[in-house]
């Protein structure tokens, strides 16, 4: 009684308690044992971008490879290509030193090159995460799942995470095949061009995420008339990969150079304001797309995806 | 013993009391601190994506959603965003953008990787400062650091609110203590108490004799079955007691008519010892000792006379003629002459002289504390005496009558034996007899 009585009294108020979570600080990327890596750097790196991105982003990768030529004193040069099955072709050819695959690409394209050295997570909103969703239109698009029987989907490209991978599995999961709930099922391998068909009414439904939103508004898309249906799952934003054919070292600097880049600073914001929402990058660790690459399997063990 | 059982029992209770006060607190804390890091980490969010986007518009209002949240927890002092280099980069107060506090917890909190919180005391006031890194990253890889958010909360209302909680929990701990006491020590007292003690007094009044006594403890329990078994036991002792007093009745009765008959078989054989004796020393025909207890008597007494000095007289009487009154008149008339002879000889000396029956018709008379004239006077006056009697058949005999004829021997101061006490009385019978019968000789010693 005596105890509990002191703790009446201000004498029994707790010292001051600081509490501090900290987590440990992790490891450089990841350079399998059984690559050799070239020792000497090439001439030029050749870095990958799909021609989907439009002028403005690449004047964004521009500015980004610029400025790493400053900082490592090495020429890079931006290649485009018109899908990610291109430059992972490029990739397995040499041509291409650096690429920013999107995660599903990366997935794939590890069976394919199995040197290749992840270095970074891009970051965009500030976030290493996207969301996936199915979007319809606010005045007359379905409300609930079920109302979509008849209307027609409009998926991104077969390399898309949030525009194919992701929903897929949301159907397959739902026990849904999209082919006979929806009457037409259409490609625009673009996420811009998907919200525009939308807009126009040329689809009900579109797979896409969330930081879409941004680049729509800049071209135009009213993306106010849109909301989302469903949430079809969530994953890191894309891969900054290299190859075997330059050194780890320069890999490394990249890496560097790279992670110190960000909007936090107005330095970092003249390089990477744009169009494409980059906010910089992040260390990274293959293990965030595991769950990814577990969800390319089960698609692929359904039979919905030939590999 | 049970006051200090029960003492100790609401000592503990006020331990433990204060034990779940202490953990009250601190989960009252943790509480705190985890509703101000969920509403971090979840403003972060839009917290970093306006720093990288850099929306300061779009940050000011994410700030003012940060307040509305926390002022639902408590008291809002401050929140701010902090760059990576501690530039204040939003705040509710505007004139301090761009200036780095000065509270070294900001400091800690923009030096810690993760979520940070502490309790700073300002103006006695406790506080709740939380702080967290706004940062972009992978798993546990470094990643970007955007900035900090950091914000403080006075908790003067929450504790106020707690300290009357814990009062109220303190009183609620103290009446629900005492209660439970006081129904421990009643249910303590009814269910063990109260029979120990009627157990102990039924077992004293038992031992000090009272046999009705029981303990009576009614219910269920051990402490009843003991109860239980002590009357049973108490019961059993009894009707055993009962059943031993009366064997013991039982057998004292039957002890005691076997007693009594066993005092009539003893008298019994008392009387038929006394009469085997009389039988031993007793003539059946005449009732008089017979030779047996004459010779024992005589030499009793000589011994006697000769150890005191006093005189001792003996005297043998022999019927005259007797022979020829038995021819005549047959056995059973001299038998009959012979018990009258008997009864003069009784009826007639003195209660200390001893007659017996000798032999055949002689009579023999022991005279203690008697000299040889008195002896002869004696002597004389029987033989007068049953010369004058009248007889069956006594006028058959020689002279008309049936006499006696008698021979006295004495002792006195010599040494004489038994044998020739007797020897000298019959040497004068014999003279007697030989002086014509009917007549009395003293042995010539004696005289």
């Amino acid at each position: 009684l005596f105890l509990a009585l002191c703790c009446l009294g201000p004498g029994c108020d707790p010292q001051p308690v600081h509490g501090i979570s900290e987590e440990p600080v992790a490891a450089s990327p990841l350079f399998p044992r059984s690559c050799k890596f070239a020792e000497t750097a090439p001439q030029e790196i050749g870095v990958a971008v799909t021609t989907l991105i439009g002028g403005n982003e690449k004047e964004q990768y521009k500015r980004v490879l610029l400025y790493l030529s400053d900082q490592l004193k090495i020429p890079f040069r931006l290649l485009t290509f018109e899908s990610m099955d291109e430059i992972i072709a490029a990739m397995e050819s040499g041509i291409v030193h650096l690429a920013s695959l999107s995660p599903l690409a990366y997935v794939r394209a590890r069976d394919r090159i199995p040197c290749m050295p992840l270095l970074l997570t891009q970051v965009s909103s500030g976030t290493t995460h996207y969301v996936s969703y199915l979007m319809v239109r606010n005045q007359d698009g379905p409300r609930i799942l079920e109302e979509c029987r008849g209307k027609k989907l409009a998926l991104v490209s077969q390399y898309s995470t949030s525009g194919y991978l992701l929903p897929m599995d949301f159907f397959l999961r739902k026990g849904i095949s999209p082919d006979t709930l929806f009457s037409q099922v259409i490609f625009t391998n673009d996420h811009v061009t998907s919200l525009r068909m939308l807009e126009k009414g040329t689809v009900d439904v579109v797979a896409t995420y969330s930081e879409v939103v941004g680049p729509a508004r800049a071209s135009g898309v009213d993306t106010s008339a849109f909301r989302v249906l469903a949430i079809t799952g969530r994953t890191p934003y894309d891969a900054l990969v290299s190859t075997d054919r330059i050194p780890r070292d320069l890999a490394l600097r990249i890496t560097d150079a790279l992670a110190g880049l960000n909007t936090s600073t107005p330095e970092g914001r003249k390089i990477l304001t744009g169009s494409l929402d980059l906010n910089g990058w992040v260390r990274t660790s293959p293990e965030i797309y595991r769950p990814l690459a577990e969800t390319w399997g089960r698609l692929l063990r359904s039979g919905v995806q030939q590999p | 013993m049970l006051l200090m059982g029960v003492g100790i029992m609401v000592l503990a209770m006020g331990a433990q009391g204060a034990y779940l006060l202490s953990e009250l607190r601190r989960i009252h804390n943790e509480e705190l601190v985890n509703k101000a890091r969920v509403v971090l980490e979840t403003i972060s969010v839009p917290l970093i994506s306006s720093i990288a986007t850099h929306e300061i518009e779009r940050l000011d209002r994410t700030v003012g959603d940060l307040q509305e949240r926390l002022r639902e927890i408590a008291d809002l002092t401050t929140v701010m965003v902090l760059d990576t280099e501690g530039h204040i980069v939003a705040l509710s107060d505007k004139e301090r953008y761009g200036t780095i506090p000065e509270d070294p917890l900001v400091a800690q909190g923009i030096a810690a990787r993760g979520f940070f919180h502490a309790y700073p005391v300002r103006n006695q006031v406790r506080h709740l400062f939380v702080s967290q890194p706004l940062e972009s990253r992978v798993n546990s890889l470094p990643g970007l650091r955007w900035g900090t958010v950091v914000a403080e909360l006075d908790l003067q209302h929450q504790d106020h609110k707690r300290a009357i909680l814990v009062r109220e929990g303190i009183v609620a701990v103290v009446l629900a203590g005492l209660l439970t006491a006081g129904v421990i020590f009643l249910v303590v007292r009814r269910q063990f108490l109260r029979p120990i003690l009627r157990l102990t007094r039924a077992a004293q009044a038992f031992q000090n004799g009272d046999w009705t006594a029981r303990a009576g403890v009614r219910g269920r329990g051990e402490l009843a079955t003991l109860g239980a078994t002590f009357d049973d036991m108490a019961e059993n002792l009894v009707a055993h007691t009962d059943n031993l007093q009366q064997l013991v009745h039982q057998r004292t009765a039957e002890l005691a008519t076997r007693n009594e008959e066993l005092q009539v078989l003893m008298t019994q054989i008392e009387q038929a010892n006394h009469r085997l004796a009389d039988m031993v020393r007793t003539d059946p025909l005449t009732g008089l000792f017979n030779r047996r207890h004459l010779e024992e008597s005589l030499a009793h007494h000589c011994a006697l006379a000769l150890r005191s000095g006093a005189p001792l007289s003996f005297a043998m009487l022999d019927v005259d003629f007797f022979k020829n009154y038995n021819d005549t008149k047959g056995h059973p008339a001299g038998d009959e002459v012979l018990r009258i002879l008997a009864a003069i000889l009784q009826r007639r000396l003195r209660k200390t002289d001893i007659p017996c029956r000798y032999g055949g018709e002689e009579f023999a008379l022991l005279l203690p504390d008697t000299a040889g004239d008195k002896a002869l006077l004696v002597a004389e006056h029987l033989r007068k005496l049953i010369a004058s009697t009248s007889f069956p058949f006594g006028n058959i005999q020689p002279g008309g009558a049936l006499t006696v004829s008698i021979g006295v021997s004495t002792l006195a101061g010599g040494d004489k034996a038994p044998e020739q006490l007797v020897r000298e009385a019959d040497e004068a019978l014999y003279q007697a007899k030989g002086a014509g019968r009917n007549r009395v000789i003293l042995h010539q010693d004696a005289a």
